[in-house]
């Protein structure tokens, strides 16, 4: 055994995850069983706990919508690396999870369809799917091709066009 | 369409057509709310169609052992691309 007990350092290099100070008594017994039981889907290693990188698609999982941004905030900001190989348990998430569903931002179907609006050239509910696209891919917080064509499936009509609020309807249905 | 030749240096039809505010902050915050609906969306969706019975509230061990195995939702595909390590 070493001489002296190993100690945690005191100041941690790289940047620790800021709780948020979220009230826990907004969380039913059954939403509290949901959480972690999807938790408990995310980890595959074993620990009780998930990586950095997990944590935008759990919050997601649980019926958040939170940026990747919005994600990395609450993390501190990680790293690359620490985003590969940090991990939290479940006490550490719930209020990061608690923040995301306090957010005043959140986007409601107005939010979607206004948006969405902005390239509805001819003002008749359509977009054009190939500028959807595009749009997707090279604004905000671009997705890739795969993700832009298994949200797109059987979206576009024989025209190639979104009807967008039908498609926003569909989008807030899962 | 007023500039098919060289005149113009750049492609006019294009930018006519594709208008896409690349630089306008407003823009960008909107595409980027879209998207995080989106990706929320896609996750629950994908988390669904691999999780056939909704909740099994037998011994939770047996489901959660299987999902482990079976990997939920394939959330590798659907992993933030702001990240460049594979997860393990």
């Amino acid at each position: 055994m070493a001489d002296a007990p190993a100690e945690a350092p005191a100041a941690p290099a790289e940047a620790a995850p800021a709780p948020a100070p979220a009230p826990a008594a907004d969380v039913s017994a059954d939403q509290l069983e949901d959480f972690k039981e999807a938790f408990g889907l995310f980890d595959r290693v074993g620990d009780s706990k998930v990586a950095y990188n997990q944590v935008a698609d759990l919050m997601r999982a649980l019926g958040q919508n939170p940026t990747n941004k919005d994600v990395a905030a609450i993390l501190g900001n990680p790293s690359a690396e620490d985003m590969a190989n940090q991990r939290i348990d479940f006490d550490t998430f719930l209020p990061m999870l608690q923040t995301v569903i306090n957010s005043p931002q959140k986007g409601t179907y107005d939010d979607y369809v206004e948006g969405l609006r902005v390239f509805d050239k001819e003002g008749n509910g359509t977009v054009m799917g190939a500028e959807l696209r595009i749009v997707l891919s090279t604004l905000g917080e671009k997705m890739t091709e795969a993700e832009i064509d298994a949200l797109m499936t059987g979206q576009e009509d024989e025209n190639g066009s979104v009807h967008y609020e039908a498609f926003v309807k569909h989008i807030l249905s899962v | 369409m007023d500039c098919h030749i060289e005149e113009c240096g750049q492609p006019q039809e294009e930018e006519d057509v594709m208008d896409i505010p690349l630089d306008d902050p407003e823009a960008n915050k909107a595409a980027a709310k879209i998207q995080a609906g989106f990706r929320g969306h896609m996750t629950r969706k994908k988390m669904k169609d691999d999780k056939p019975r909704e909740e099994v509230s037998s011994s939770g061990d047996a489901l959660n052992g299987s999902q482990r195995d079976s990997e939920p939702a394939g959330s590798e595909g659907v992993e933030a691309d702001d990240t460049a390590a594979p997860e393990q």
